[in-house]
């Protein structure tokens, strides 16, 4: 399966177990991320997160 | 023969339904997305409710009251529900598109920035401070969930689990979040009061 194909299972799983505020699937979304698919370093998702936050 | 009953019209209501064109759907929550840097849903509020008149502030609440309890984010459900009132599927997508566009644009750019400078050891470790600061906001929000579970033993157990098996065992949500909301729910309606 193409990159693309998976993002979208992927993050279409995680929107149907989205239930209340985003924070509650970022432990999903990393290990999802970084454990199953190595598309980034924890590393990497910790500063991603950090951006995301500071545009808050 | 009598004239049927004419239906009364309240005053300052229906009397201009509103009737937002595709454009003005899309106009209407591209401007919110671009406002609503951390946080779309109050303007949102204000701009379907006080400006632009789409929905009562009655009717703004149900619809939202429909969209946290559907899962997906209740924002991206709030402008799918209402795009489809006004003009169908066509007027759904102009209100996801007119809010997405502008902060995707503006992501996709910081990204590209960011990548261009990612590897200067200045901007290295203003990222990891910044990750931690991140982290730590998070820890405090949980805390300030958590902390009315005190003096309910049972519910700090079902917390304590969940704990376990997220962050721990790190085992799928999708395995753990049924397993979850089931345990729990059965254990405090059979063991509390």
């Amino acid at each position: 399966m193409n990159t693309l194909a998976q993002l979208a299972v992927v993050y279409g799983q995680m929107s149907l177990l989205l239930f209340g505020g985003a924070n509650a699937v970022i432990p999903e979304m990393q290990r999802q991320v970084v454990d199953v698919h190595h598309w980034m370093s924890a590393q990497e998702f910790a500063g991603l997160f950090a951006r995301r936050r500071a545009r808050t | 023969m009598p004239d049927p009953p004419r239906t009364v019209i309240p005053r300052g209501m229906s009397e201009a339904r509103p009737d937002p064109t595709v454009f003005d759907l899309f106009a209407g929550f591209f401007v919110v997305g671009v406002c609503g840097f951390g946080g779309v849903l109050p303007w949102a509020q204000r701009m379907i409710v006080e400006q632009r008149k789409w929905l009562t502030p009655a009717e703004f609440t149900e619809m939202l009251g429909l969209c946290q309890f559907l899962p997906g984010g209740n924002i991206m459900n709030v402008t799918i529900a209402l795009g489809s009132r006004f003009r169908g599927i066509s007027g759904a997508v102009a209100c996801l598109l007119g809010l997405m566009a502008a902060p995707v644009a503006i992501v996709i750019g910081l990204g590209a920035v960011y990548d261009q400078y990612a590897n200067l050891p200045a901007v290295r470790r203003m990222f990891v401070a910044l990750s931690s600061a991140a982290a730590a906001l998070l820890l405090a929000t949980a805390w300030k969930i958590a902390s009315p579970l005190r003096g309910r033993p049972l519910a700090v157990a079902v917390a304590a689990c969940t704990f376990l098996v997220i962050a721990v065992l790190r085992l799928p949500l999708v395995a753990a979040m049924p397993m979850l909301a089931v345990g729990s729910t059965l254990v405090l309606w059979r063991f509390e009061r």
